[in-house]
């Protein structure tokens, strides 16, 4: 396959520029109030992730309690809900 | 000859009239009668001749017409068992293959209603699971209160499992 040299210096000049910069992770910490610090941070002591990115907190009201971690595509359930939907699975499966 | 009343020329006229009478007769007269006679005699032999033979070609034909029924008649009874028979056997076919087809559609629509009921069985663990699980949602999100949701997530956090990402 023929690639247009124009095209090819874009991305080779592109490539080296994500390189060079490194991104910092931004990490979304759903709860349903905001976490303090000292729960982050027993949080960050579980999930190492978490030391080197961005946290970003937010309230949902539809968690009944616990936390939802998400992480570009990733998600880390911590949540009652979460807990309860395993257990109507539970139910589902066993009644 | 006179005197006893016989008159010889009457005599010798008479025997030639006679005579030739006697000639005519057998010339013209006898031949042709006994000819006509004999062949009507012939004729009379050969119908008798042909009424026997006929008589005996019929008792012939009779004869062969009788055994051509009777073969006629034991092949119609060979030919009529043989159909039924046949007819039987056909009979037991479709008995067979319609009990056979019985068979499969009871099967088919048992299998059917095991599914259907193992569904509907499935349906209703679902809704039930689904409406316990809906209840205590919604009791603990009444029941909750905000250090109570506090103090679960605590809990939850220490007790996560470590994650390396």
């Amino acid at each position: 396959m023929i690639i247009e040299p124009q095209l090819k210096a874009d991305l080779k000049a592109y490539l080296l520029e994500r390189l060079k910069t490194k991104k910092v992770a931004k990490v979304v910490v759903k709860a349903p109030y905001l976490l303090d610090n000292a729960e982050i941070y027993m949080l960050k002591k579980r999930i190492k992730l978490l030391d080197k990115a961005t946290i970003h907190k937010e309230v949902d009201i539809s968690i009944l309690a616990g936390c939802i971690i998400q992480f570009g595509s990733q998600v880390i359930d911590l949540s009652l809900n979460s807990e309860l939907q395993t257990l109507e699975h539970i139910l589902y499966e066993t009644v | 000859m006179e005197n006893l009343g016989i008159d010889i020329k009457l005599i010798v006229a008479q025997m030639v009239n006679f005579g030739i009478f006697y000639f005519v007769f057998m010339k013209f007269i006898s031949a042709p009668l006994f000819k006509f006679l004999k062949k009507k005699k012939e004729e009379i032999e050969l119908r008798d001749k042909l009424a026997i033979d006929l008589e005996h070609r019929n008792a012939q034909l009779e004869k062969k017409d009788k055994a051509m029924d009777k073969e006629r008649k034991a092949t119609l009874i060979k030919a009529i068992e043989e159909s039924k028979k046949e007819a039987l056997l056909v009979k037991e076919t479709m008995i067979a293959d319609a009990k056979k087809e019985a068979d499969s559609l009871i099967e088919s629509a048992k299998a059917q209603i095991q599914a259907e009921r193992e569904t509907m069985q499935k349906g209703m663990r679902k809704q039930i699971a689904e409406v316990g699980i809906m209840i205590v949602e919604k009791a603990l999100h009444d029941y909750l209160t905000p250090q109570a949701r506090k103090d679960i997530t605590k809990y939850i956090i220490e007790h996560a499992p470590k994650v390396s990402l």
